[in-house]
């Protein structure tokens, strides 16, 4: 805090004037150093918002990175899951298939029915009745 | 099912449809001592029908009662049957005359003469004499076109029933067509025949008298009758129930009249 220096302007001597003098220079450097102070203090504020705000800066592009290698790796596992679902839908082809050859292998073609057989017919008697004296003994 | 459920059509596979040709040579084992019957209204195929079925057999005689049919030109022109007016059918020699033996005549159409209104008494005579002759040596196919003319306008009732029960002994198939469904005055008809043909018919009295095939359902074979197409037959194995339905090929009609062999 500043001194409050009482001038008394009634001695004639002039050393009066070198107190004044020494006075307001001690005023002045009282004054500079409160203000240095406070410079000071504003530039340490300044620099720990600067250092925040570097801070805040970092963890932000943290995050960037964090955030892009995981979108790196959800990619990843994107085109791995696409490559999975290829595979097992591959997969599952090959063993229709496999299964559809396999029904064909083991269903028996149908049996044709047996052709029916036609004897010669028997055929009608010579001779037989009495009455039939037109075919002969 | 009442009768009224016979227009629905029963499911196909309880009688599939089948190639003729397929039928002939896998399904119909028709042997020498079986008879067929041919069930429909006329016009609806069963002469067409019988002439491809009477392919399996050896010694044909067919006894043929219209004035005029042009299917059974159409036998004669085929080249296979001889028409006879006459039992037994003749051959000339040089010393006279001798009947033709089967082997020389082995498809008969014996077909007499029934241009004249008073024709039955020409066809009970010649039919008569052949029904003996048959009957005493077996081995002949007897077909009977119209069983019921033969039965009751020329009187062969006795003499056909006893055909039925007696003659498959002998070898003597027989064939009958029949305008309408056995009934009570031709069960045999139904109880004797191994094998039996339907055609379409939509009178409720006709399906009605479809009954008593072998252990049958009549109300299933009503059914498919009810809906046969035209020229389309049912079949049915009155012994193993197995059921089929078949179109026989058309006979190509000359539009002919029929000659005859001897007479």
């Amino acid at each position: 805090m500043a001194k409050t220096v009482v001038v008394d302007d009634e001695e004639p001597d002039g050393t009066g004037d070198a107190e004044h003098a020494a006075a307001v220079s001690e005023g002045a450097a009282a004054v500079h150093q409160e203000q240095a102070a406070a410079s000071a203090a504003a530039a340490a504020a300044t620099a720990e918002g600067v250092g925040v705000a570097a801070s805040a800066a970092q963890q932000a592009e943290m995050i960037a990175t964090e955030a892009a290698v995981a979108a790196e790796q959800a990619a990843e596992v994107s085109v791995s899951g696409a490559d999975a679902v290829a595979r097992a839908v591959e997969a599952q082809t090959i063993a229709i298939s496999s299964l559809v050859e396999e029904l064909r292998a083991s269903k028996t073609p149908p049996t044709p029915a047996p052709e029916v057989k036609k004897q010669p017919d028997r055929a009608p008697a010579k001779s037989k009745s009495k009455g039939s004296w037109y075919y002969g003994s | 099912m009442s009768l009224y459920a016979v227009r629905e059509l029963p499911p196909d596979d309880a009688a599939p449809v089948i190639p003729f040709e397929d039928f002939l040579s896998y399904v119909f084992d028709w042997k020498q001592n079986q008879h067929v019957g041919l069930v429909g209204p006329t016009e609806q195929g069963k002469t067409n029908l019988g002439y491809h079925l009477l392919k399996l057999r050896d010694y044909i005689t067919y006894l043929a009662i219209k004035t005029q049919d042009e299917t059974l030109d159409a036998f004669i022109d085929s080249g296979e049957y001889q028409r006879f007016y006459d039992w037994p059918p003749m051959k000339r020699t040089l010393l006279g005359s001798r009947p033709l033996t089967p082997q020389e005549a082995p498809r008969r159409l014996l077909w007499p003469d029934a241009t004249e209104l008073d024709s039955e008494e020409e066809q009970k005579r010649v039919f008569s004499k052949a029904l003996a002759d048959i009957y005493a040596r077996g081995g002949w196919c007897l077909v009977l076109d119209d069983y019921w003319y033969l039965a009751h306008i020329l009187g062969f009732e006795k003499q056909t029933k006893k055909f039925l029960a007696n003659a498959r002994s002998n070898y003597i198939p027989m064939v009958i067509a029949a305008q309408r469904p056995a009934g009570n005055n031709l069960v045999e008809l139904f109880d004797q025949t191994t094998h039996l043909f339907f055609f379409r018919d939509n009178d409720e009295p006709n399906l009605k008298r479809i009954s008593g095939v072998g252990w049958m359902s009549a109300n299933l074979i009503r059914a498919f009758v009810a809906n046969l197409d035209r020229f389309q037959a049912l079949y049915v194995n009155t012994r193993t129930g197995v059921m089929y339905r078949v179109t026989a090929p058309e006979l190509k009609i000359s539009g002919r009249k029929g000659k005859g062999g001897n007479g």
